[in-house]
């Protein structure tokens, strides 16, 4: 008896990293938008609380519903971020719904997407982060 | 002391005082409104109501959370007198206004409530409903929440530009023992929380390759100013979180209760709320779903390229993966070199999810440049994207699935001993039943209780299992995955005529071939089990174990095989055979034929009805 005791007990405080593996999804229990302090979540997390980058996204948070009206400024930055990848596929190919999500965040809808396209290499380089990245977009389109 | 007549006395008093309490207060009639009651998320307790809210802050008046009356009374009292309590609970206004209780409300002041409602410009609502993820616990019976269709998204038909609703638990634990216990019994809070859609699209769709199914919901432009104003008041709102009860499907289906209590969404849900369920309450009513849309996971998209190709191409495909190395693409006529380049691109997206979105992840720099290196191939080609096609898919929709609890009754027969065999599944879906809306060849089951009685003897509890998970992935030339299964729960040791429960822990690791409509598996599995009688023991046993499953949705059939070589408490081979037949006449019932038999015991037959409901 005594061994049972003591194993539910070592489970209960055991304290152990496992609760990584449930992750921010889930059907709500386990998110936990914090976790780990980096990727998207907690870039999203960090837009909307002027944590990192002093921006607001577009009007989200992640820790509330986000009711003061001056979260509402559009951060493409924040977008470029949080969706890199999806949208230098989308530039490569010169379509797509994330380019055409953003080019809507920068007021830009009909920008020339060939053009961005065409300077892809450019845009992209595996050193340039999301503000360079937006510098680049914005001074071709 | 006996205390049974003094609580029949106080129950007989209680109707009396909550009839005498209407009377005094000016009889708020709408307080047991439906609108009201769905607003401020009261339950009708046996003699009382209940909010599910719990933080103080969402009530006006100090007893509103047990008291609908008062907390009426006291809404109209301060929505007449304060601009501000307007401004902060505009959905109670808009409320009490429609039922001729107060003066229209002017908006025009609230600054904060004005920013939120131009901030999501609300012009549709959905429920999304987002694939079961089988290996990891809290996912495995999929996820509800609300994608927020803004005017931007809408005109440029986007979902990226729209804004998520989740309802989820503040997890205040890193302990998966306490995680489960807390979550079961209501120890986390929960709110809703309002993020940008793309959020839950990386998220899902990217790094857990989970399919999105969105229904939009039938909301009128005043459902949807509501809707707003509601969620708005949500800011304030925190409630206990019930893994399996009040769950995030459950307080989702119920905010759409809030907004449009007519539809009775509600009505017949169960108390356990597997997230499908909420679909089928949705889906069941008339005029409730507008459209159904589909968003594949990021691997759908992968196999969908990667299956178009010919043999050759894959070959060349599985090449380039296992070099890294794109040179010989450049060589390829432009169209092949689009196709393949479209397809390697998704294999990175999808095999490196996560390592791509988190930069600090280990992987994340060579991930990183290849997708570069791809991309880079890819800026300078110049045919359009092959457009890819799921509408083969929809017949998957999780509104088509069965539903999850189940009921078997039938002829029993062991050693010429003619009995009766049933069972009762509380949850979920196993591969014997149709697979339309779940994940293939899969089983998750939580509490299934089977019991068996034989002419002249008293009913005995065969098994009760706690948890059971398949998770049987087939290998495929370019994933190659572990299948696993994991059981646990207690049963009956068969042998002796009386009732000796064994509690036991299963699991089997191993490999699965896929042909068509057939499973092939094979595992080396473990148990142990604790015999709970005389001589009591601990066994632990280890073996090959073989499944074969064959399921089209009408006919299902699986054979299982396992010998085992059981250690303690005397070294000992054990040979288990598990046979089962199920047709299918819809998808919620059908007639099964089983066999089982288990050495040195006898043939067990058994032939019924299996009821889904």
């Amino acid at each position: 008896m005594t061994k049972i005791i003591f194993i539910i007990a070592g489970l209960l405080f055991a304290g152990t990293t496992a609760s990584a593996a449930y992750g921010p999804a889930g059907c709500g229990l386990g998110a936990n938008l914090m976790e780990g302090k980096s990727g998207l979540m907690y870039n999203v997390f960090a837009a909307t609380t002027n944590g990192t980058s002093g921006n607001q996204t577009f009007g989200m948070t992640s820790g509330t519903l986000g009711c003061d009206g001056e979260a509402s400024v559009a951060n493409s930055v924040t977008f470029i971020e949080n969706n890199k990848f999806a949208l230098s596929n989308d530039v490569s190919k010169g379509e797509g719904a994330t380019l055409d999500a953003y080019l809507a965040l920068i007021n830009a809808p009909s920008a020339n997407k060939l053009v961005l396209k065409a300077n892809f290499a450019k845009i992209f380089a595996p050193e340039n982060s999301a503000e360079q990245i937006q510098v680049m977009i914005t001074e071709l389109i | 002391m006996n205390i049974l007549p003094v609580f029949l006395f106080l129950s007989l008093l209680l109707p009396i005082q909550a009839q005498s309490f209407t009377r005094n207060h000016a009889t708020p009639y709408h307080a047991t409104e439906p609108k009201w009651l769905a607003l401020i998320r009261y339950q009708h307790k046996i003699l009382s109501y209940e909010s599910e809210v719990d933080s103080p802050q969402y009530f006006l008046h100090k007893q509103g959370k047990t008291n609908p009356w008062l907390e009426y009374i006291e809404t109209k009292k301060q929505l007449t007198e304060s601009q501000e309590i307007i401004c902060e609970f505009p959905a109670r206004a808009m409320l009490m206004h429609s039922l001729n209780e107060i003066n229209k409300p002017d908006f025009s002041t609230c600054k904060k409530y004005l920013n939120f409602k131009n901030k999501l410009n609300l012009t549709a609502v959905s429920l999304i409903f987002s694939g079961y993820y089988i290996n990891k616990p809290a996912s495995a019976f999929g996820h509800t929440f609300f994608r927020l269709r803004s005017a931007e998204g809408q005109k440029k038909n986007n979902d990226l530009l729209d804004f998520g609703v989740d309802f989820n638990a503040n997890v205040d634990t890193n302990n998966p023992l306490m995680y489960g216990v807390k979550g079961i019994l209501g120890g986390f809070s929960s709110n809703f929380k309002l993020m940008p859609y793309y959020a839950k699209i990386r998220e899902y769709n990217d790094m857990e390759n989970r399919e999105l199914w969105d229904y939009e919901l039938n909301f009128t432009d005043k459902d949807l100013k509501f809707f707003v104003a509601h969620l708005f008041e949500m800011n304030r709102a925190l409630y206990e979180y019930y893994y399996f009860t009040e769950n995030c499907s459950y307080h989702v289906l119920n905010f759409i209760n809030a907004i449009r209590p007519d539809w009775q969404t509600m009505a017949k849900l169960d108390k356990f709320v597997p997230p499908v369920q909420t679909i089928h309450a949705l889906y069941n009513k008339p005029n409730v779903v507008k459209k159904i849309k589909y968003l594949p996971a990021q691997n759908k998209k992968f196999f969908k390229r990667y299956d178009s190709f010919n043999k050759k191409n894959k070959k060349f495909i599985k090449k380039i993966i296992k070099s890294e190395n794109f040179e010989s693409l450049n060589g390829l006529e432009p169209q092949l070199q689009n196709l393949m380049l479209d397809t390697l691109n998704d294999y990175y997206d999808y095999k490196y999810a996560t390592a791509l979105l988190d930069q600090k992840h280990a992987q994340h720099k060579s991930a990183a440049k290849r997708k570069y290196l791809l991309n880079v191939m890819r800026s300078k080609n110049n045919i359009q994207s092959q457009k890819l096609n799921f509408d083969s898919y929809y017949s998957q929709a999780p509104h088509n699935s069965h539903n999850t609890k189940r009921i078997k009754l039938g002829y029993l027969n062991n050693n010429h001993r003619d009995g009766v065999d049933f069972e009762m599944r509380f949850s979920f879906h196993d591969y014997m039943d149709r697979q339309i809306g779940f994940i293939p060849f899969s089983r998750s089951v939580l509490g299934r209780l089977k019991l068996k009685y034989f002419e002249h003897e008293k009913i005995k509890l065969d098994e009760f299992a706690i948890v059971n998970v398949d998770s049987l992935r087939p290998l495929h030339a370019i994933e190659k995955t572990f299948s696993w299964r994991f059981g646990l729960g207690i049963a009956d040791n068969r042998v002796s005529k009386n009732q000796e429960l064994n509690p036991y822990m299963n699991f089997s690791l191993g490999v699965s071939l896929r042909f068509g409509d057939f499973l092939v598996s094979s595992f080396i599995k473990t148990q142990q089990s604790y015999q709970t009688k005389f001589p009591r023991d601990y066994t632990a046993s280890i073996g090959p174990e073989l499944l074969l499953i064959f399921n089209n949705d009408f006919i299902a059939f699986s054979s299982e095989y396992a010998r085992s070589l059981n250690f303690s408490p005397i070294k000992s081979y054990q040979t288990t055979i598990n046979n089962k037949f199920r047709l299918h006449f819809s998808k919620n019932t059908s007639l099964y034929l089983s066999h089982e038999f288990i050495s040195r015991q006898k043939h067990t037959y058994m032939a019924g009805t299996a009821i889904n409901f």
